[in-house]
């Protein structure tokens, strides 16, 4: 049987942008070192019941880098991708394919030096173009700088919060199952 | 849940306008492909070809029909559109965490060496 074709809105329903944004009270040379090292990386992202198996990063422009993770079932899943744009400590920008991943996307990150709980800190800004904005980045040039006009910014110095930059997302009403993201978001 | 890939992925086939055009058509309700292109200003077989694309993408079905059996009816299916879906919906929940982690791991306090 098929669901009704509502069920799944694709009107004008297509989130083409993740955009989250975290202050730190360290300064953007340290958030940079936290982001490019593999030392670091494996002893960040490392989360919930989930450990970092292997990591590696090669910080220049072309270089590659890879996570891969197990949680607490031994189930293996390796994120991985180059460094596209390595400018330390304000830019950088990173291909992106989580094995479970139907298309690979981009990962840039911004950082902006600034004052945090009384000390230098950093904003960093992390926007996660989808498969979906780079296909349409690609297939139509005008685009892309109209995505970047879409971005409503939400600066703030709680916890980081994504915001989808696009469209309503009115097709995330009806998901298929996410037990293959699970493991993401183990805090 | 199958990684198999279509020769198209929905991620590039919903990109382009006219195809999410074609796709909010056929929310409505499946048509054959006289009724679709009727409603845009191409040829028809331009229609076709976006059509063609959608159909690699498995974003639609083509099925025959009419009184005849001869006619090409369209319809939509939706599961890689929930994949769409499920990439943002996933990402959404995962950055805030991910970041939370960054800083908790920049903000903890040096270690003390003698204890």
């Amino acid at each position: 049987m098929m669901p009704a074709p509502d069920s799944v809105a694709p009107r004008e329903a297509l989130p083409h942008v993740v955009r989250t944004v975290v202050d730190i009270a360290a300064s953007p040379a340290r958030v940079f070192e936290a982001l490019t090292e593999p030392a670091e990386l494996a002893a960040w992202w490392a989360g919930g019941d989930a450990h970092v198996s292997d990591c590696g990063a090669d910080p220049r422009p072309g270089g590659a880098w890879h996570v891969r993770l197990v949680d607490g079932n031994g189930v293996e899943r390796l994120v991985a991708g180059e460094y596209r744009v390595v400018d330390a400590p304000h830019r950088l920008e990173q291909s992106w394919q989580a094995d479970d991943d139907a298309a690979p996307s981009v990962v840039r990150y911004d950082l902006e030096p600034r004052e945090v709980g009384g000390t230098e800190g950093t904003r960093l800004t992390v926007t996660h173009s989808s498969p979906v904005a780079l296909a349409t980045a690609t297939s139509a040039p005008g685009r892309a700088s109209a995505l970047a006009v879409h971005v409503a910014r939400h600066p703030h110095a709680g916890p980081p919060r994504a915001v989808v930059v696009g469209r309503a997302p009115s097709a995330t009403l009806h998901l298929a199952p996410r037990r293959r993201a699970t493991w993401l978001v183990s805090a | 849940m199958s990684r198999a890939r279509a020769s198209t992925d929905p991620f590039t086939a919903v990109a382009d306008p006219t195809r999410r055009a074609l796709l909010d058509r056929l929310r409505e309700g499946a048509a054959p492909v006289a009724e679709l292109a009727a409603g845009f200003a191409m040829s028809r077989p331009a229609v076709s070809k976006h059509l063609r694309v959608l159909r690699d993408a498995r974003l639609v079905r083509e099925r025959r029909g009419g009184d005849d059996g001869r006619q090409r009816i369209y319809e939509l299916t939706p599961a890689p559109l929930r994949e769409i879906a499920r990439w943002t919906a996933a990402y959404e929940v995962f950055w805030p965490a991910h970041l939370a982690r960054l800083k908790r791991h920049l903000e903890r306090p040096p270690e003390d060496p003698t204890s």
